[in-house]
This record gives C-alpha cells, structure tokens and sequence, in this order.
C-alpha cells in the first residue's frame, strides 16, 4: 500500500477566498494510500517545507502531493523540498488548485469540488510514479554567437571576458551590425561608431574570441553541452591574415557602381570592397557575382594592385565543424525598403528615401560625406548638389498598419525620425521639417524629454496623421496627407521626404530557427522561453537570445539583452556535468515495429534507428531510440505510435490513465 | 484471364529456374471455381499450379511482413491495389525494394461472391470471367452475361489505380480505370449526413461488431507487433464487446490508417458481420487527402503525413 501525503496550500488567500481547503485536506485523508493530510497558509515557505519534509520523515511517505499552483512556478521548489527529506525528486506531484481553480472560479462555482478532482487526480497518478534519475552529461566549454552586432558583440565580449572560448559567426564581411551604419545614437547623441569601434576593435584584439566574418552557421547538431555547429566560410579570394586594408585594391578595381549595401543603396562600391572604414576585420572580399575575374575569367586589377599578394582568385568555400556548449542566437533584423505603399512610389523619385538611407547620408563616412543634399540633385565629382529647404519625415510607413502585415509598433521609429530631425536643423537650420505621426511612443531614459527637445528647440512641425500619397511636381515632391488635430487636409511642398518603414524579422532567421528547433512567432520574430521571466532562453536548452532577433529593441536593450545572453551561457558552462532531465521519451524495443513514424514527428530530431540483435533468434532488426540529450519530453511520438511504444517518463500511459479514472470514475 | 496465367507460369518458372527469387507468393485453385488459395512456389514446378482468376481476393503483400534479408528475394503477384500497398510499406520502412520482385497484374476487378450467389447458384458455377463492363459466368447451362457494376466488390467497381503503379515486370495490357476521378456515391451519401446522423449510422454498425479483428489480420498496412486493440499495459480497450469499446477500437483503427490505407478493400471482404469499413476508411483518405494533398501508395519516399513532423505545416485550426 502507498504511503501518500497530502499538503494543501492556502496561498495566502490566494486560494482559500474560494476554495475550502480545510476540507479538500480532511476529504483528502479519506483516499486509499493517503496517510497525511494537511493544509497551511503558505506551502512553498520556510516552515511550509518544513512541515512537508517533516512529515515525509514521520510519516515514512513515499509520495507527497502538493495542491498549490502552477508546476510551472513551484516544482523545482518542492522537487528539492521533498529530495531534502530523502525521497526522489519524482515521487512529487503537484494539483494546480490556484490557476486551474481559484484563479478561474469563485466560492458558489465548485471551486472547492474542482480542488477536491484535482487533488484526487494527482494522488492517483503520484501513487503510479515511480523514482527518475538525471544523468550526468559532459559540457563544452565554448559557445558560438551567431551575429556579430551590438548584441551578439556584447554577448562574445562578456562570454570571453568570463574566461570562455568564443566563436562569433558573422555573416558579412565585418562585425558591427545596423548600429555601424547609424551616424549618432538617440538621445544622448553619441557618434555611432566612436562608442561601437572600440568594442569591435576588442573583440578582434580578444584571445578569448575567434572571428569567423563573411560565415554561415549552415546546420546545428546535438544538444545542450554538446552542439556541432557546421559554419560555411565563404571563399573571400582575399588572405584575411595578410592583408592590412591598404586599400589599393579597390581603388583599382574596374567595377565601381554596384549599389553598396552598407550605404543602404544611397552610394556605390567596387566589386572588391571593404563595407565602411571601421571594419573589422579591415580586410575586403570580392563580390563573387560582379568580378569581372570571377565571372569572365580576366581581369585582375586588384591582385595586380595588391602590394602584399592576398588576392586569390581560387579560394573555395570551406566547411568548419565547431564543438560548442551554447549557442547565442544574435541576428538581428531587417528594415523594410520602403515598398509598402505604393501611393509613396519609393523607388520612383531619389529624393524619397528610407531611414537607414538618411543616416547614411548624414554620417561623414557616407556616399555624400556628410552633405545633406537631395540625392536628386548630388554631383559625386564635384561632391555638391542641393540642400533641401523643406523636409517631411513619415513615421509608421508600414508599422501598426494590419493590412501591410506588421500590426505591431517598430518601437525605435519615434525616437530616430526625431533624431533624424534634429540633425537635419543642426545642419541646415533653415530648413522647414515636418514629420507625420500617429502616436509618440517615447518610453525610455531622456526619451520624452528629447522628443521635446527636437519639438521646441529645433521647431520640427508634428503633424498628428498620416499621409495618403506622394505626387512628384516639377522637381520637388508633394506631400498630402492630412492633421487629425486640426481636421483638415494638408499639403507640403517637399525638397527631401524620409520615411520610417518598420523594422522586420530577418528571412533567412527562419531556416536557422528550424536548425536550433526554436520557434519563431508568425510575424518571424524568435520567441522567448517565457516573455518576461526567461526573455534570453529559448526551449531549447543551451540555445540563447540576444538583441533584436526577438523583436525590435534600440541599442541600449541590445546591449543588455547581449549581456544577460551571456551570463546565461557563463552560468551553463561554469558547471563541470550537465544534470539531464529524466522526464523524457523511451522506447518499448520489444513492441517498436520500426515504421519510424516517431522518427518523422518529432520536432527535436531527437529519435533515431538503430539495429538490435535478438539475444535469443540472433534476428536483426531496426528500432526506434531517443536520445534523451536531444529529447525534450513533449510526447509527440507517445502520441503518433500506432503501437504506444515510446512513453514519457513521468508520464507514462499508465500514470495518465490513472489520473484520468480518478477524475472522471 | 488465361492467357496472363500462362505468361506468369513462365516468367515465374524463369524467374526459380534462374535464382532471380527463391519464393513466389501468388494463389492457386482453390475449394471451388469462386475461390483461390494463396500459392508459395519454390521450385520451378510449383509453378504449374499457378492461377489468376478475378477471385484472387487475398491480400499477399501479407506475407511480407518479417520478410528478412538472408531469405533472398521473394516474387510477389501484385494487383493495383496490392502494388500500392508495397510502396506505402516502402514508404514506411517495412521493406526495402530489392527484397520483393513484383510482378504486375493489369485487375480487372474482382468479383463479390455474395454478390455473384445472388445472381446464379453457385454450386453450378464452372468458370467467371471479367470483360471491360461484363462479368461472364460460366455454367452447366451455359455463359450468362451480367453488367459488372452488378457483381464487382465495391473497391473494385470504385477503383481508381488498377494498374500496378511500381512493378518489375507487367504480365498483360495495362487496363482502363473504372473511376480514373475516385468518385463514390457512397461517400457523398455519407458527407451529405449531419455529424450527428453519421455518428449514428457508424454507432449502429458497429455495435454488430464481435472484435474478430479478422480487419487487423488481413490488411496489408496492420503491422504493429502488438495492436493496441489488445494490449494489456495499459489495457486500452476492455475485453467486452460492446457499442462503446467497439467504437473506440473501429476508429481508433480508422485514425492509425488516415493517411495509409490503400483502398484494397480487405477489411470489407473479411468482416463477418459486414461494417462498411471501406467506406469508413475512404472517408479518411479524403480528409487526409483535402489537408495534406496525400494519397496512399502512389511515391515510396513520401511517409504518411501524419507520421511527419513540419513546422511549415498548415495549422488544422486555421484551415478547416
């Protein structure tokens, strides 16, 4: 006979303001195998425990139910609690009698009838449970952060700093990421790239860290401790550890307007290139598709230029398999390009341009060095062209907006189109600005106070409403749009018209998602073990997040969010063994018919066939296994067996089953 | 089908005579004129009692279950329906191709022999024959002809793939389907029922049900090495025939086949107490059909859909 013991929680008055919990513990005792019962005011406390462990001595109990709240929030707290008293951690079950029953009924609603099916349910299933142990499994010490932005810098900079090897995976030609490309950081009004260079130059002057820049993380195998991360370093045709940037090469090079991605499309580059000054490493790479070599076998002009021999043309793709304890998941995300509406006709007129394209234009290392000029009007040779005298900036050219796909806000739009706007005035004071808007959403340190600033100080006009088209007239742009304060229609004669298109879930995050078995939300945003308590973890032990893969963050989130990306990866890799979790999927071998369904519906890969010899018939044939580092117990294959071979432990058929006829008999 | 028979003698007695396979599973005469017996030729001369004849009900693809590798490679007569039932094999790992040596029957379809003792008494009968939309029935009193929609078996008459679709070798002209569009009265009759009536009819067949689970033992696709209809840890289903725990069983057995069975309409054939199971299991290859675009049996690389796992997958609550 089970020896159970029955603890029913009050939580406060959590759960006693509904549910009788009195008599769910007398009514409790009267179950076969109960031979405690009590309840107390607060289970997960100091003397709560107490009593629990306690009553395991005194009772001799061999199982204990806990009917308190979400297992979610308290079972490692009474797994240890009831360890503590000497008895396995599994022989614990908890009956969730605050969300499931408090929290959803009231006293007069059978509050206290559900607490009793509840706790009922548990000890019936608690009475079939049988002791689980962890396995220890061996730890790598190194982690891999996939993008080399503020955040994944961040992340490998605290990670080297702890005293752990660090492999940061970037899949340009130079770290540094979308905060490179900005010209001064809202609202401090820090240069970009003084306070970013630094951090970048550290991360390639850091023992601790191995860069791997123009590289693809390809394909992820294993598990928490022990990932094989398959990277792809692309052919770069030049030797990135001889080469000092000098620069000869593409000063040489024939091919000189492709439209430069780092520049946001606003400036060329030659086909071998090196994306901005800063860059680390300060090495170039030769744009495979627009080489004259490459594509038509003569050419040449940069490996004749080059002083120190770096350019091979004959450079391959090459495959790296690195050995890894964690993975940081750091790749950022993508600015829509302005094609969401087209009544704006991006595209059609230069002197419509992005965001991303303004804050090159600004920045003095830019295709127009600084000047602001309507791009329709730029001469690069005699590096002048005209300064526009009325400029309209559109916020929300596609965030919020339901029909375009991204009802959500892009959150960093407010603040940059309002340090966009005083930029603009500190250059051409002159110049009349307007920016459209729907709401000022300004929440942050000095935020609102900096909205103001750009408001009153620099008498940017905010027109609260939206804009319904763009008409090029002659050689300037007319802007309708209309102000909702006001009611009335406006139209704007506009030299130069920004717009802030939002901020999107990279494509190619999806496939990387599938490799790591993380989800992502139906926008491509990855998603957090837990929004608020777990906002660095992801469901899949080992594998981390960090800055804006998660949804659009500004950079002092990202920087934090790298941070605490880290101390998760420290805190894991400090630890000699990792503890496995026993609640995963076996496999019945005699019943396995080795269809491979489990094989086919599991979402972790974490099911393979193996062949197993009959000790009696010497027959072969091919089984099912889990490997229970992989396996994240979801019970996908106990489900899809057609034969119920795999079962979960601590939730097996027959513990299911038996919770189910407590309930419903 | 004479002519076919002979020509399956032959490539079989080549095919022993050669080494190319160490068995030949077809059927041969059985107890009566309407009836075949299964066949296991090993030598040349067992070749000689092979037969086809359009009561060549059996499902072999049977015996191929536990086929082991060391047995060498094994001739197997396959209609359409049974060749499609060894892809779907194939597909799930059962087999591998180069264990089975599939020799291909162009089916006519195969003649219901209720059916057929309702239109002439079968004691007299000597010889049936089908002939594109004719059945032809041989007795003492002479060849009587019948329209074939009359006495074909219902997965026959409603057959979409008759020509084996994956063989080694095709004994005789591949034929003209009788429902190339899979169109089927009885399933619409079926669809047109509310929920609640379609519970019903199925509640009432199956409480005929007396769990023979001759359904399990004769299709080809029931391979688990313990079926959960009688497993005892846990028990799923108690021991009693009754409405409830039959129902549990049927439809248990009707989810494990969506998306797998492959219409060789077996289970129809053998069911003592006549439960529309053809229908039933139709029902489900059209809704596997309709979510997943899967039909069973027609590609060898693709699994059952609900054996897969996709995160592309269309979510079941967005579509239906």
């Amino acid at each position: 006979m089970p020896r159970t013991g029955v603890f029913v929680c009050h939580c406060g008055t959590n759960i006693a303001k509904s549910v009788d919990v009195k008599r769910v513990a007398e009514e409790a005792a009267q179950l076969p195998g109960v031979v405690y019962s009590t309840d107390y005011t607060y289970m997960c406390s100091g003397p709560g425990q107490d009593m629990i462990q306690e009553a395991v001595r005194e009772h001799k109990l061999d199982s204990v139910v806990v009917a308190s709240c979400s297992p979610r929030l308290h079972e490692p707290t009474f797994q240890r609690c009831v360890e503590g008293a000497g008895m396995n951690a599994y022989l614990m079950e908890m009956a969730n009698i605050r969300e499931q029953v408090s929290w959803v009924h009231g006293k007069d609603e059978g509050a206290t009838e559900k607490a009793m099916d509840l706790v009922r349910s548990a000890i019936a299933k608690v009475q079939h449970n049988v002791p689980l142990y962890r396995q220890e499994l061996p730890v790598t010490r190194r982690a891999v952060v996939i993008g080399g932005g503020i955040a994944g810098i961040q992340a490998a900079l605290d990670i080297a700093d702890a005293g752990v090897e660090v492999v940061l995976v970037e899949k340009s030609p130079s770290i540094g990421g979308r905060m490179a490309q900005f010209d001064k950081t809202f609202p401090t009004l820090d240069c970009a790239a003084c306070i970013l260079t630094p951090k970048m130059v550290e991360v390639a002057s850091n023992p601790n860290i191995r860069l791997l820049t123009w590289s693809e993380v390809e394909k992820v195998e294993g598990f928490v401790g022990n990932f094989n991360v398959t990277v792809r370093k692309k052919a770069r045709y030049v030797d990135v550890e001889a080469c000092v940037g000098c620069g000869e090469c593409w000063a040489k090079c024939p091919v000189k307007k492709i439209p430069s991605e780092f520049n946001a499309e606003l400036g060329p580059r030659a086909a071998i290139y090196r994306p901005f000054p800063q860059a680390v490493p300060n090495v170039p790479v030769i744009d495979k598709e627009n080489c004259i070599y490459l594509t038509k076998g003569r050419c040449g002009a940069c490996a004749k230029a080059c002083p120190k021999q770096c350019i091979n043309y004959e450079d391959q793709d090459e495959l790296e398999v690195i050995e890894a304890g964690a993975v940081v998941v750091a790749t950022g995300f993508e600015v829509e390009p302005g094609k969401l509406y087209g009544e704006y006709g991006y595209g059609g007129h230069p002197d419509l341009i992005t965001g991303m394209q303004f804050e090159r234009m600004v920045n003095v290392s830019g295709p127009t060095g600084g000047h602001l000029v309507r791009p329709s009007t730029w001469d690069p040779k005699q590096e002048e062209g005209e300064e526009p005298k009325s400029v309209v900036f559109i916020q929300c050219c596609g965030s919020r907006d339901e029909e375009k796909g991204v009802p959500y806000c892009s959150k960093v739009c407010c603040m940059y189109t309002a340090k966009q706007a005083l930029l603009l005035k500190e250059k051409l004071p002159n110049a009349q600005v307007y920016i459209f808007y729907i709401d000022i959403r300004a929440a942050g340190k000095g935020y609102e106070e900096f909205i103001n600033r750009v408001q009153d100080e620099f008498q940017a006009n905010y027109i609260r409403g939206r804009v319904s088209e763009i008409v090029p007239e002659d050689d300037h742009l007319l802007v309708r749009g209309v102000d909702t304060l006001l009611a009335r229609q406006v139209e704007i004669d506009a030299d130069l018209v920004i717009m802030a298109t939002p901020l999107l879930a990279r494509d190619d995050v999806q496939e990387l998602a599938r490799n790591l078995s993380i989800q992502t939300d139906k926008h491509g945003w990855i998603t957090e073990a837990h929004p608020k308590l777990r906002p660095a973890e992801t469901l899949t032990d080992g594998v981390f997040l960090a800055g804006a893969c998660i949804f659009p963050r500004d950079i002092p989130e990202s920087v934090a969010s790298g941070g605490a990306a880290a101390a998760k990866v420290v805190d894991l890799l400090s630890k000699d063994h990792l503890l496995s979790v026993p609640t995963v999927s076996v496999i019945d071998e005699k019943l396995c018919a080795g269809c491979e369904t489990c094989v086919g519906v599991c979402p972790f890969t974490a099911i393979e066939m193996v062949e197993v010899e009959d000790p009696r018939t010497h027959e072969k044939r091919k089984i099912a296994r889990v490997n229970e580092g992989l396996c994240k117990g979801c019970g996908t294959c106990a489900v899809a067996c057609p034969s119920g071979c795999p079962s979960l432990r601590g939730f097996t058929d027959e513990q299911i089953l038996a919770e189910l006829d407590a309930l419903c008999v | 089908m004479p002519n076919q028979t002979d020509q399956l003698r032959q490539s079989c007695r080549r095919l022993l005579s050669e080494g190319t396979v160490t068995k030949v599973i077809g059927y041969r005469e059985g107890r009566a004129p309407y009836h075949v017996s299964p066949h296991f030729a090993t030598t040349p001369e067992d070749c000689d009692a092979l037969v086809l004849t359009p009561f060549c009900t059996q499902n072999l693809v049977r015996y191929l279950r536990g086929l082991k590798p060391e047995e060498g490679k094994v001739a197997l007569v396959v209609k359409g329906c049974d060749a499609r039932a060894v892809t779907a094999l194939l597909a799930e790992h059962q087999l591998t191709r180069d264990q089975v040596y599939l020799l291909g029957v162009p089916c006519e379809g195969l003649v219901d022999v209720d059916k057929l003792a309702q239109k002439v008494r079968l004691a007299e009968v000597q010889a049936v024959r089908v002939e594109g939309q004719m059945v032809l029935v041989t007795t003492a009193a002479g060849e009587q002809r019948f329209p074939a929609e009359d006495l074909l078996e219902d997965c026959c008459r409603l057959c979409q793939y008759p020509n084996p679709l994956v063989v080694d070798e095709m004994l005789g002209e591949e034929v003209t389907p009788r429902n190339p569009d899979g169109e089927d009265a009885e399933l619409a009759r079926l669809e047109a029922m509310s929920p609640a009536e379609r519970q019903e009819y199925f509640r009432r067949a199956f409480s005929r049900c007396v769990r023979c689970y001759a359904c399990v033992r004769t299709c080809p696709m029931c391979y688990c090495t313990t079926c959960f209809a009688v497993q005892n840890k846990p028990q799923w289903l108690p021991r009693t025939v009754g409405t409830d725990e039959n129902e549990m069983f049927q439809l248990g057995r009707a989810m494990h086949l969506a998306g797998r069975c492959v219409q060789c309409g077996g289970c129809d054939r053998v069911c003592p107490v006549n439960l529309p199971l053809r229908l039933l299991n139709a029902k489900m290859a059209k809704e596997v059909q309709e979510a997943y675009a899967h039909v069973s049996g027609l590609d060898a690389e693709k699994p059952p859909p609900l054996a897969t796992f996709d995160s592309q997958d269309r979510d079941a609550g967005e579509g239906h």
